[in-house]
């Protein structure tokens, strides 16, 4: 058993009964019957300390730690079922968390890697093979290959390592990871809160940004143009981007390379309708078949 | 630095070959000499003062090269066309920088003789020289004092060139009337807050705010100034704010100026300074830029980086100022039905 589990078994101990216990579990692992996994009979009440010893290890072996702390933390703020439950030694196990290199993001109400120079693209919380609900920007680099005939490879390869890393501050800053970046183009993901609002942001901006690299830094004679695209749906977590097999991301793949002129960003209904009053305004419909539409930004000058 | 030549003679200005300003000094002017006292006075740090002596009896001479001697914060030079001078070396110790006698003037004072001088002042004084060097008379006919490139070069209390950047909401009583005194008050902080953040990014500051607005300054070099890139920069990321960090329920829009003028810079008692510039840049603002319009002067969009000059168009002129807006920008799915 390690620190934090032991923290936990605390947490639960000394602040719940077995039944509110046993409650909470089914929050991270729907069904969970208390009895059944500690072998004690339905007849026999289990005591507090063995009760929370078999949900805290239960949990832990289905990887759902973290999530079960999110849902502590919650009901610690605000009660559950309009009741208030204070969990005690909740900031031991929040301390414990961090230290081990997780921060808590107040407004997703989730824990993710405090990153640093390091930023995975799972967030350190995102399980191998498991289905999540994504909203995903395809970004692609417009007349790639004629840049790359027309100028030194060394030019091309700065050109497109500064695209990057202005490109990777903006979706960082708004809690998106690039899945992948292959030099002319790449793909970025977005899990927490208004997914579809933060990806769309993150698409405008980069748009914005890349107007005025064009205008100041930007080392060729012509400027250079991107489109972008933004959809969402679920999709497969794997680390290895390159062997996921998924509907949702041959779908952005399409609307990108099909469906967006250069400079543009392109967007499914499903992230439109997310979008709210203030943003959808800078969107205009665009029909690709009968009844079936994407929406646009360009941005042009009088 | 500025050249001043004071003369009875009108002919002076024409032994003066410097049709333009050079890298050193500016075009020269040309006073009667009655105004050599007052303009001692006024003149910036650092000026070149040109005498002409021909005509003046000795008290009056020797009176004049007093006055010039004894302030340390010019320098000054001799034409003696008519030879009046016995002592020219006595010139040179009481502090002169140059003697210009008949055959000299009819040679002309060139540019290349104004450098000569230039490279001997960098040796034997090179204080004054670096004060002078600060300020110019720029192309605009303003005279202009460096402040610096940024906030440190800046001295408080003593009066130097600056950006000025006007900013202001539009609809300011509709916004009073439909918005409750608080959310208003949050709304407008977190206005105030986009913009001191952004300007920031260029070295400007927050000077003078009132609710809906204020006026920013940025350090100016008298080479380049952000002044307009920053202001450019607001307006094209403007929408991104709306949505990410306003706190107002719909669009806001908000007009801006710049323009480059002096004032004394103080960090309190805003309410008691007396500027040109300040007069202006409320004028131009409050008065010429329309709803959502950002303007800049002529002079504001020559200190900037050249690319910016394709994205103004030329407005009408304001005060005998010429202006220029900034274009639309003008989004495919934009409407503005709400």
């Amino acid at each position: 058993m390690n620190r934090l589990e032991s923290y936990l078994i605390k947490a639960l101990s000394h602040s719940m009964t077995v039944h509110r216990m046993e409650k909470l579990s089914r929050m991270v692992i729907p069904g969970y019957d208390l009895h059944k996994r500690s072998g004690f009979p339905e007849t026999i009440p289990i005591p507090q300390m063995d009760a929370a010893q078999q949900v805290v290890s239960d949990i832990s072996s289905e990887g759902l730690l973290i999530r079960f702390v999110e849902i502590l933390i919650e009901i610690d703020r605000d009660g559950l079922m309009g009741r208030s439950m204070s969990i005690r030694s909740l900031s031991q196990v929040i301390d414990e968390l961090e230290s081990l290199g997780f921060i808590f993001h107040e407004g997703y109400g989730v824990f993710i890697e405090r990153g640093g120079r390091v930023k995975t693209k799972g967030w350190g919380i995102l399980r191998e093979e498991i289905n999540y609900e994504f909203s995903f920007l395809s970004l692609d680099i417009v007349g790639s290959s004629a840049l790359v005939r027309n100028y030194p490879e060394n030019k091309i390869a700065k050109a497109y390592k500064d695209l990057n890393r202005i490109i990777t501050k903006i979706v960082e800053r708004r809690e998106g990871r690039i899945w992948s970046w292959e030099g002319d183009g790449g793909l970025a993901a977005f899990y927490f809160g208004n997914k579809n609002v933060q990806a769309t942001l993150t698409g405008l901006e980069i748009l914005l940004e890349l107007f005025m690299h064009n205008l100041l830094v930007c080392p060729f004679k012509e400027p250079l143009h991107m489109r972008l695209a933004v959809h969402t749906g679920p999709c497969q977590f794997l680390n290895n981007v390159e062997e996921i097999r998924s509907e949702t991301l041959r779908r952005i793949r399409l609307i990108e390379s099909k469906y967006t002129e250069a400079d543009g960003l392109t967007i499914s209904p499903g992230v439109y309708t997310d979008l709210g009053t203030k943003l959808e305004r800078f969107f205009k419909p665009y029909e690709i078949s009968e009844r079936n539409f994407l929406y646009t930004y360009k941005m042009d000058w009088e | 630095m500025d050249i001043l030549v004071f003369s009875a003679s009108r002919k002076t200005a024409e032994h003066f070959r410097l049709q333009r300003r050079n890298s050193h000094f500016s075009v020269p002017r040309f006073l009667p000499r009655e105004e050599l006292k007052s303009s001692i006075s006024q003149a910036p740090p650092g000026t070149l003062f040109y005498l002409d002596v021909s005509g003046l009896d000795e008290k009056d001479l020797y009176r004049k090269l007093r006055l010039l001697s004894k302030n340390e914060n010019i320098f000054f030079a001799v034409l003696d066309p008519t030879g009046l001078i016995k002592d020219v070396a006595g010139i040179f110790h009481i502090g002169a920088v140059d003697y210009v006698n008949r055959s000299a003037l009819q040679e002309g004072i060139t540019s290349k003789r104004l450098n000569k001088i230039y490279n001997f002042l960098q040796t034997s004084r090179k204080e004054l020289l670096k004060e002078a060097r600060q300020i110019q008379t720029g192309i605009f006919g303003h005279h202009w004092i460096s402040s610096g490139n940024t906030w440190p070069d800046v001295v408080p209390g003593k009066e130097q060139t600056f950006g000025f950047m006007f900013i202001e909401l539009d609809g300011k009583e509709e916004m009073e009337k439909s918005y409750d005194r608080t959310n208003l008050g949050i709304a407008l902080s977190s206005f105030r807050r986009y913009i001191e953040s952004s300007v920031r990014l260029f070295n400007g500051r927050i000077w003078i705010w009132s609710t809906f607005g204020g006026l920013v300054l940025f350090p100016f070099n008298l080479k380049e100034c952000a002044l307009v890139q920053c202001g450019f920069r607001i307006m094209l990321f403007k929408h991104l704010y709306d949505i990410e960090e306003s706190q107002f329920p719909n669009l806001i829009s908000f007009r801006m100026a710049s323009l480059i003028g002096n004032t004394v810079y103080s960090k309190d008692d805003t309410g008691h300074i007396v500027s040109d510039s300040l007069n202006s840049i409320f004028h131009l603002g409050q008065h010429f830029v329309k709803p959502g319009n950002f303007c800049v002067t002529e002079e504001a969009l020559h200190f900037a980086r050249p690319v910016f000059k394709d994205y103004f168009l030329e407005e009408e002129k304001f005060e005998g100022r010429r202006i220029f807006r900034m274009r639309h920008l003008v989004y495919s799915g934009f409407n503005n039905m709400g």
